[in-house]
Protein backbone atom coordinates (compact mmCIF):
# COMPACT_ATOMS: atom_id res chain seq x y z
CA UNK A 1 0.00 0.00 0.00
CA UNK A 2 2.17 2.72 -1.32
CA UNK A 3 1.50 5.37 -3.88
CA UNK A 4 4.01 5.13 -6.70
CA UNK A 5 6.07 7.97 -8.01
CA UNK A 6 4.83 9.91 -11.00
CA UNK A 7 1.11 9.62 -10.36
CA UNK A 8 0.38 12.56 -8.12
CA UNK A 9 0.62 16.13 -9.24
CA UNK A 10 3.31 18.30 -7.69
CA UNK A 11 1.05 20.28 -5.31
CA UNK A 12 -0.30 17.03 -3.87
CA UNK A 13 3.02 15.44 -3.04
CA UNK A 14 4.40 18.75 -1.78
CA UNK A 15 1.36 19.00 0.48
CA UNK A 16 2.18 15.45 1.62
CA UNK A 17 5.66 16.58 2.68
CA UNK A 18 4.29 19.62 4.49
CA UNK A 19 1.68 17.56 6.34
CA UNK A 20 4.27 14.97 7.26
CA UNK A 21 6.70 17.58 8.56
CA UNK A 22 4.00 19.16 10.73
CA UNK A 23 2.76 15.86 12.15
CA UNK A 24 6.28 14.55 12.74
CA UNK A 25 7.18 17.80 14.50
CA UNK A 26 4.15 17.66 16.78
CA UNK A 27 4.31 13.97 17.62
CA UNK A 28 8.04 13.88 18.31
CA UNK A 29 8.12 16.69 20.85
CA UNK A 30 9.84 15.95 24.15
CA UNK A 31 11.06 12.54 23.19
CA UNK A 32 12.24 10.55 26.15
CA UNK A 33 15.49 8.62 25.81
CA UNK A 34 13.89 5.50 27.19
CA UNK A 35 11.42 5.40 24.35
CA UNK A 36 14.08 5.24 21.67
CA UNK A 37 14.92 1.50 21.72
CA UNK A 38 11.25 0.60 21.65
CA UNK A 39 10.65 2.93 18.72
CA UNK A 40 13.60 1.41 16.87
CA UNK A 41 12.34 -2.13 17.33
CA UNK A 42 8.79 -1.32 16.26
CA UNK A 43 10.07 0.65 13.28
CA UNK A 44 11.98 -2.45 12.21
CA UNK A 45 8.84 -4.57 12.56
CA UNK A 46 6.91 -2.15 10.38
CA UNK A 47 9.76 -1.94 7.88
CA UNK A 48 9.92 -5.70 7.48
CA UNK A 49 6.19 -6.43 7.62
CA UNK A 50 5.38 -4.93 4.25
CA UNK A 51 8.22 -6.83 2.59
CA UNK A 52 6.88 -10.24 3.54
CA UNK A 53 4.11 -11.45 1.33
CA UNK A 54 1.58 -13.93 2.52
CA UNK A 55 -0.23 -16.02 -0.09
CA UNK A 56 -3.98 -15.73 0.15
CA UNK A 57 -5.94 -17.71 -2.38
CA UNK A 58 -4.92 -16.76 -5.89
CA UNK A 59 -3.29 -13.50 -4.85
CA UNK A 60 -1.02 -12.56 -2.01
CA UNK A 61 -1.03 -9.72 0.42
CA UNK A 62 1.39 -8.16 2.82
CA UNK A 63 0.68 -6.82 6.25
CA UNK A 64 0.81 -3.10 6.82
CA UNK A 65 0.83 -3.12 10.63
CA UNK A 66 0.47 0.63 10.98
CA UNK A 67 -2.30 -0.10 13.49
CA UNK A 68 0.10 -2.19 15.58
CA UNK A 69 2.66 0.60 15.52
CA UNK A 70 -0.04 2.95 16.81
CA UNK A 71 -1.07 0.55 19.57
CA UNK A 72 2.50 0.11 20.79
CA UNK A 73 4.02 3.53 20.20
CA UNK A 74 1.09 5.91 20.57
CA UNK A 75 1.87 9.36 19.15
CA UNK A 76 5.40 8.26 18.36
CA UNK A 77 3.95 5.94 15.72
CA UNK A 78 4.07 8.64 13.11
CA UNK A 79 7.82 9.12 13.15
CA UNK A 80 8.41 5.38 13.26
CA UNK A 81 6.25 4.80 10.20
CA UNK A 82 7.84 7.74 8.43
CA UNK A 83 11.33 6.33 8.99
CA UNK A 84 10.17 2.91 7.81
CA UNK A 85 8.76 4.45 4.63
CA UNK A 86 11.89 6.48 3.95
CA UNK A 87 14.00 3.33 4.16
CA UNK A 88 11.58 1.29 2.07
CA UNK A 89 11.71 3.99 -0.59
CA UNK A 90 15.51 4.26 -0.56
CA UNK A 91 16.41 0.59 -0.28
CA UNK A 92 13.59 -1.10 -2.15
CA UNK A 93 12.14 1.58 -4.39
CA UNK A 94 8.87 0.99 -2.60
CA UNK A 95 6.81 4.04 -3.54
CA UNK A 96 9.45 6.63 -4.36
CA UNK A 97 11.33 9.64 -3.09
CA UNK A 98 8.82 12.34 -4.01
CA UNK A 99 5.95 10.40 -2.46
CA UNK A 100 7.62 9.75 0.92
CA UNK A 101 5.57 12.62 2.33
CA UNK A 102 2.18 11.50 1.14
CA UNK A 103 2.90 7.84 1.96
CA UNK A 104 3.97 8.78 5.48
CA UNK A 105 0.85 10.84 5.87
CA UNK A 106 -1.26 7.96 4.62
CA UNK A 107 0.21 5.17 6.77
CA UNK A 108 1.43 7.27 9.69
CA UNK A 109 -1.89 9.07 9.90
CA UNK A 110 -3.59 5.68 9.98
CA UNK A 111 -1.29 4.71 12.86
CA UNK A 112 -2.28 7.81 14.83
CA UNK A 113 -5.98 7.18 14.28
CA UNK A 114 -5.47 3.56 15.32
CA UNK A 115 -3.93 4.81 18.56
CA UNK A 116 -6.94 7.05 19.21
CA UNK A 117 -9.22 4.05 18.73
CA UNK A 118 -7.00 1.94 20.99
CA UNK A 119 -7.29 4.54 23.74
CA UNK A 120 -11.08 4.20 23.79
CA UNK A 121 -10.63 0.83 25.54
CA UNK A 122 -10.36 2.63 28.88
CA UNK A 123 -14.05 3.43 28.65
CA UNK A 124 -14.93 -0.25 28.77
CA UNK A 125 -14.12 -3.20 30.94
CA UNK A 126 -14.73 -6.65 29.63
CA UNK A 127 -12.63 -9.73 29.35
CA UNK A 128 -11.21 -9.59 25.84
CA UNK A 129 -10.91 -5.81 25.86
CA UNK A 130 -7.34 -5.70 24.57
CA UNK A 131 -8.09 -8.09 21.75
CA UNK A 132 -11.23 -6.27 20.65
CA UNK A 133 -9.68 -2.82 20.72
CA UNK A 134 -6.44 -4.04 19.20
CA UNK A 135 -8.44 -5.55 16.35
CA UNK A 136 -10.46 -2.35 15.95
CA UNK A 137 -7.26 -0.33 15.90
CA UNK A 138 -5.80 -2.62 13.24
CA UNK A 139 -8.90 -2.34 11.07
CA UNK A 140 -9.21 1.42 11.49
CA UNK A 141 -5.50 1.90 10.77
CA UNK A 142 -5.89 0.11 7.46
CA UNK A 143 -9.12 1.72 6.42
CA UNK A 144 -8.13 5.28 7.27
CA UNK A 145 -5.00 4.81 5.18
CA UNK A 146 -7.25 3.58 2.41
CA UNK A 147 -9.29 6.75 2.70
CA UNK A 148 -6.19 8.94 2.44
CA UNK A 149 -5.10 6.89 -0.57
CA UNK A 150 -8.46 7.33 -2.28
CA UNK A 151 -8.43 11.06 -1.52
CA UNK A 152 -4.94 11.46 -2.96
CA UNK A 153 -5.94 9.58 -6.09
CA UNK A 154 -9.06 11.66 -6.61
CA UNK A 155 -6.83 14.71 -6.96
CA UNK A 156 -5.20 12.99 -9.94
CA UNK A 157 -8.56 12.87 -11.67
CA UNK A 158 -9.62 9.30 -10.98
CA UNK A 159 -13.38 9.25 -10.63
CA UNK A 160 -14.48 9.23 -7.01
CA UNK A 161 -16.95 6.35 -7.08
CA UNK A 162 -14.72 4.04 -9.07
CA UNK A 163 -11.63 4.64 -6.98
CA UNK A 164 -13.44 4.51 -3.65
CA UNK A 165 -14.98 1.18 -4.59
CA UNK A 166 -11.79 -0.45 -5.82
CA UNK A 167 -9.69 0.82 -2.93
CA UNK A 168 -12.28 -0.34 -0.43
CA UNK A 169 -12.61 -3.75 -2.08
CA UNK A 170 -8.86 -4.19 -2.13
CA UNK A 171 -8.54 -3.29 1.53
CA UNK A 172 -11.28 -5.40 3.04
CA UNK A 173 -9.26 -8.66 3.17
CA UNK A 174 -6.20 -6.74 4.39
CA UNK A 175 -8.36 -5.03 7.01
CA UNK A 176 -9.66 -8.34 8.36
CA UNK A 177 -6.19 -9.88 8.54
CA UNK A 178 -4.72 -6.75 10.11
CA UNK A 179 -7.49 -6.77 12.68
CA UNK A 180 -6.75 -10.37 13.60
CA UNK A 181 -2.98 -9.84 13.78
CA UNK A 182 -3.10 -6.57 15.71
CA UNK A 183 -5.79 -7.90 18.05
CA UNK A 184 -3.81 -11.05 18.83
CA UNK A 185 -0.60 -9.07 19.25
CA UNK A 186 -2.24 -6.55 21.57
CA UNK A 187 -3.70 -9.29 23.74
CA UNK A 188 -0.43 -11.18 23.79
CA UNK A 189 1.55 -8.10 24.75
CA UNK A 190 -1.03 -7.20 27.35
CA UNK A 191 -0.54 -10.60 28.99
CA UNK A 192 3.22 -10.84 28.72
CA UNK A 193 4.54 -7.32 28.82
CA UNK A 194 1.72 -4.85 29.38
CA UNK A 195 3.99 -1.83 29.88
CA UNK A 196 5.13 -2.01 26.26
CA UNK A 197 1.68 -0.96 25.04
CA UNK A 198 0.91 2.69 24.49
CA UNK A 199 -1.50 4.69 26.64
CA UNK A 200 -1.85 2.54 29.73
CA UNK A 201 -4.15 3.10 32.73
CA UNK A 202 -3.34 6.75 33.30
CA UNK A 203 -2.83 8.22 29.85
CA UNK A 204 0.07 10.40 30.93
CA UNK A 205 1.44 12.68 28.30
CA UNK A 206 5.13 12.03 28.17
CA UNK A 207 7.42 14.64 29.73
CA UNK B 1 0.05 -6.99 39.33
CA UNK B 2 -0.58 -10.59 40.33
CA UNK B 3 -2.06 -11.39 43.73
CA UNK B 4 0.05 -14.39 44.54
CA UNK B 5 2.56 -16.80 43.27
CA UNK B 6 0.08 -19.41 41.97
CA UNK B 7 -1.82 -16.97 39.87
CA UNK B 8 1.53 -15.99 38.49
CA UNK B 9 2.26 -19.57 37.50
CA UNK B 10 -1.15 -19.96 35.84
CA UNK B 11 -0.53 -16.80 33.91
CA UNK B 12 2.86 -18.10 32.98
CA UNK B 13 1.33 -21.26 31.53
CA UNK B 14 -1.22 -19.36 29.47
CA UNK B 15 1.56 -17.12 28.25
CA UNK B 16 3.58 -20.12 27.11
CA UNK B 17 0.54 -21.49 25.27
CA UNK B 18 -0.01 -18.16 23.61
CA UNK B 19 3.59 -17.86 22.57
CA UNK B 20 3.40 -21.32 21.01
CA UNK B 21 0.55 -20.12 18.85
CA UNK B 22 2.29 -16.87 18.05
CA UNK B 23 5.46 -18.78 17.27
CA UNK B 24 3.48 -20.87 14.79
CA UNK B 25 2.24 -17.75 13.08
CA UNK B 26 5.76 -16.36 12.97
CA UNK B 27 7.15 -19.55 11.45
CA UNK B 28 4.34 -19.47 8.89
CA UNK B 29 5.23 -15.92 8.00
CA UNK B 30 8.90 -16.70 7.68
CA UNK B 31 8.24 -19.82 5.60
CA UNK B 32 6.79 -17.51 3.02
CA UNK B 33 9.38 -16.26 0.60
CA UNK B 34 10.97 -12.97 1.41
CA UNK B 35 11.27 -12.20 -2.26
CA UNK B 36 9.04 -9.23 -2.87
CA UNK B 37 6.17 -7.18 -1.69
CA UNK B 38 2.85 -8.11 -3.12
CA UNK B 39 1.26 -5.27 -4.91
CA UNK B 40 3.99 -3.49 -6.67
CA UNK B 41 3.70 -3.28 -10.41
CA UNK B 42 6.85 -3.62 -12.46
CA UNK B 43 7.45 -3.26 -16.13
CA UNK B 44 10.10 -3.55 -18.74
CA UNK B 45 10.28 -2.54 -22.36
CA UNK B 46 12.59 -3.08 -25.25
CA UNK B 47 12.82 -2.52 -28.96
CA UNK B 48 11.78 -5.42 -31.14
CA UNK B 49 12.28 -4.67 -34.82
CA UNK B 50 10.27 -1.56 -35.52
CA UNK B 51 8.14 -2.00 -32.48
CA UNK B 52 8.46 -1.45 -28.78
CA UNK B 53 7.41 -4.32 -26.62
CA UNK B 54 6.13 -3.54 -23.14
CA UNK B 55 5.28 -6.02 -20.46
CA UNK B 56 4.04 -5.29 -16.98
CA UNK B 57 3.57 -7.66 -14.08
CA UNK B 58 2.71 -7.47 -10.43
CA UNK B 59 5.28 -8.90 -8.09
CA UNK B 60 2.84 -11.62 -7.08
CA UNK B 61 2.64 -12.81 -10.69
CA UNK B 62 -0.65 -11.25 -11.70
CA UNK B 63 -0.82 -9.31 -14.95
CA UNK B 64 -1.94 -5.70 -15.25
CA UNK B 65 -4.83 -6.13 -17.68
CA UNK B 66 -6.20 -3.27 -19.75
CA UNK B 67 -3.91 -0.78 -18.09
CA UNK B 68 -2.94 2.42 -19.79
CA UNK B 69 0.54 2.68 -21.24
CA UNK B 70 1.75 6.18 -22.03
CA UNK B 71 4.98 7.01 -23.82
CA UNK B 72 6.67 10.36 -23.41
CA UNK B 73 9.54 11.71 -25.46
CA UNK B 74 12.59 13.48 -24.07
CA UNK B 75 10.68 16.78 -23.77
CA UNK B 76 7.94 15.04 -21.75
CA UNK B 77 5.44 15.29 -24.54
CA UNK B 78 3.04 12.39 -24.82
CA UNK B 79 3.76 10.55 -28.07
CA UNK B 80 1.75 7.37 -27.65
CA UNK B 81 -0.88 5.81 -25.47
CA UNK B 82 -2.47 2.40 -25.51
CA UNK B 83 -3.74 -0.37 -23.26
CA UNK B 84 -2.18 -3.68 -22.29
CA UNK B 85 -3.67 -7.02 -23.27
CA UNK B 86 -4.90 -9.59 -20.76
CA UNK B 87 -1.30 -10.82 -20.52
CA UNK B 88 -0.15 -7.38 -19.47
CA UNK B 89 1.67 -6.93 -22.78
CA UNK B 90 1.61 -4.33 -25.50
CA UNK B 91 3.52 -3.90 -28.74
CA UNK B 92 3.42 -0.71 -30.74
CA UNK B 93 5.39 0.98 -33.50
CA UNK B 94 8.21 3.23 -32.30
CA UNK B 95 6.55 6.65 -32.08
CA UNK B 96 9.69 8.82 -32.29
CA UNK B 97 13.42 8.36 -32.10
CA UNK B 98 15.34 9.48 -29.04
CA UNK B 99 14.91 8.90 -25.32
CA UNK B 100 11.53 7.54 -24.38
CA UNK B 101 9.90 7.31 -21.00
CA UNK B 102 7.20 4.68 -20.75
CA UNK B 103 4.71 4.56 -17.91
CA UNK B 104 2.22 1.89 -17.00
CA UNK B 105 -0.63 2.93 -14.73
CA UNK B 106 -2.19 -0.03 -12.94
CA UNK B 107 -4.60 2.10 -10.93
CA UNK B 108 -4.97 2.44 -7.14
CA UNK B 109 -1.74 4.36 -6.95
CA UNK B 110 0.35 1.73 -8.68
CA UNK B 111 2.49 2.94 -11.50
CA UNK B 112 5.65 1.69 -13.11
CA UNK B 113 8.11 3.53 -15.29
CA UNK B 114 10.72 2.40 -17.72
CA UNK B 115 13.19 4.44 -19.67
CA UNK B 116 14.42 3.45 -23.08
CA UNK B 117 17.59 5.24 -23.97
CA UNK B 118 17.97 7.02 -27.28
CA UNK B 119 20.54 4.64 -28.76
CA UNK B 120 18.33 1.63 -28.06
CA UNK B 121 15.55 3.27 -29.98
CA UNK B 122 17.76 4.86 -32.64
CA UNK B 123 19.30 1.48 -33.45
CA UNK B 124 16.21 0.83 -35.50
CA UNK B 125 15.15 2.73 -38.53
CA UNK B 126 11.87 4.24 -37.64
CA UNK B 127 10.91 5.23 -41.16
CA UNK B 128 11.46 1.73 -42.43
CA UNK B 129 7.89 0.55 -42.08
CA UNK B 130 7.47 -0.31 -45.71
CA UNK B 131 4.61 -2.44 -46.97
CA UNK B 132 6.85 -5.46 -47.33
CA UNK B 133 8.09 -5.06 -43.80
CA UNK B 134 4.63 -4.82 -42.39
CA UNK B 135 3.82 -7.98 -44.28
CA UNK B 136 6.91 -9.60 -42.82
CA UNK B 137 5.98 -8.74 -39.29
CA UNK B 138 2.46 -10.01 -39.90
CA UNK B 139 3.94 -13.27 -41.10
CA UNK B 140 6.13 -13.46 -38.00
CA UNK B 141 3.13 -12.88 -35.83
CA UNK B 142 1.39 -15.78 -37.49
CA UNK B 143 4.39 -17.90 -36.65
CA UNK B 144 5.14 -18.50 -40.33
CA UNK B 145 8.54 -16.84 -40.45
CA UNK B 146 10.38 -19.95 -41.59
CA UNK B 147 7.92 -20.77 -44.33
CA UNK B 148 8.29 -17.33 -45.69
CA UNK B 149 12.04 -17.58 -45.85
CA UNK B 150 11.90 -20.66 -48.04
CA UNK B 151 9.28 -19.37 -50.44
CA UNK B 152 10.55 -15.88 -51.11
CA UNK B 153 13.93 -14.21 -51.15
CA UNK B 154 14.10 -11.66 -48.41
CA UNK B 155 15.73 -8.30 -48.86
CA UNK B 156 18.60 -7.51 -46.52
CA UNK B 157 16.71 -4.87 -44.66
CA UNK B 158 13.72 -7.05 -44.18
CA UNK B 159 15.90 -9.90 -43.05
CA UNK B 160 17.55 -7.65 -40.50
CA UNK B 161 14.20 -6.52 -39.24
CA UNK B 162 13.06 -10.12 -39.00
CA UNK B 163 16.16 -11.15 -37.09
CA UNK B 164 15.79 -8.26 -34.71
CA UNK B 165 12.20 -9.14 -34.13
CA UNK B 166 12.70 -12.82 -33.51
CA UNK B 167 15.75 -12.23 -31.34
CA UNK B 168 13.68 -9.70 -29.42
CA UNK B 169 10.93 -12.21 -28.93
CA UNK B 170 13.25 -14.88 -27.61
CA UNK B 171 14.78 -12.26 -25.34
CA UNK B 172 11.48 -11.65 -23.57
CA UNK B 173 11.92 -14.28 -20.85
CA UNK B 174 15.51 -13.21 -20.33
CA UNK B 175 14.54 -9.56 -19.99
CA UNK B 176 11.83 -10.49 -17.61
CA UNK B 177 14.10 -12.64 -15.47
CA UNK B 178 16.64 -9.81 -15.39
CA UNK B 179 14.03 -7.32 -14.35
CA UNK B 180 12.72 -9.60 -11.64
CA UNK B 181 16.22 -10.13 -10.37
CA UNK B 182 16.75 -6.39 -10.21
CA UNK B 183 13.55 -5.96 -8.24
CA UNK B 184 14.20 -8.78 -5.83
CA UNK B 185 14.41 -7.95 -2.17
CA UNK B 186 17.36 -9.68 -0.66
CA UNK B 187 17.45 -10.80 2.91
CA UNK B 188 20.66 -8.84 3.23
CA UNK B 189 18.84 -5.66 2.14
CA UNK B 190 16.18 -6.24 4.77
CA UNK B 191 18.74 -6.86 7.48
CA UNK B 192 20.63 -3.81 6.28
CA UNK B 193 17.49 -1.72 6.66
CA UNK B 194 16.93 -2.97 10.18
CA UNK B 195 20.55 -2.14 10.90
CA UNK B 196 20.02 1.42 9.71
CA UNK B 197 16.98 1.81 11.96
CA UNK B 198 18.88 0.52 14.98
CA UNK B 199 21.80 2.74 14.04
CA UNK B 200 19.62 5.84 13.93
CA UNK B 201 18.19 4.92 17.35
CA UNK B 202 21.69 4.40 18.66
CA UNK B 203 22.95 7.70 17.31
CA UNK B 204 20.03 9.51 18.86
CA UNK B 205 20.73 7.92 22.23
CA UNK B 206 24.41 8.74 21.92
CA UNK B 207 23.77 12.44 21.42
CA UNK B 208 21.11 12.50 24.14
CA UNK B 209 23.51 10.82 26.53
CA UNK B 210 26.20 13.36 25.75
CA UNK B 211 23.76 16.18 26.34
CA UNK B 212 22.76 14.65 29.64
CA UNK B 213 26.29 14.04 30.86
CA UNK B 214 27.34 17.59 29.97
CA UNK B 215 24.32 18.87 31.91
CA UNK B 216 25.31 16.73 34.88
CA UNK B 217 28.88 17.95 34.91
CA UNK B 218 27.81 21.59 34.66
CA UNK B 219 25.57 21.21 37.70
Amino acid sequence: MHISEGILSTPVWVAGYVGTAVLAGITMRKLDMEEVPKISVITSVFFIASLIKVPLGPASIHLILNGLVGVVLGWRAFAAIMLGIILQAIIFGHGGITVIGINSLMLGGGGLIAYMVWQQRHRFSFKKREFVFGALAGAVGTISSGIVLATALITTGEAFNAIAATVLAAHIPIMIIEAAVVGASAEFLHKTKPDILAGRKQPVTQG
Amino acid sequence: MYEDFFVDIIHGVTVIKMSGLQGGVLVMLLAVTLSAQAHKVNMFAFVEGNEIFVEGYFTDGKKPKKCEVIVYDSSDKQVFNGFTSDDGQLSFAIPTAGDLRITLNAGEGHMAQYELSGDEVAGEEVTDVSAGNAQASAAVKAGAATDRESTQPVADKELQALIRKSVGQSMRPVMRALDELKERRNLSDIIGGVGIIMGIGGLFLYFQARKMSSKNTSK
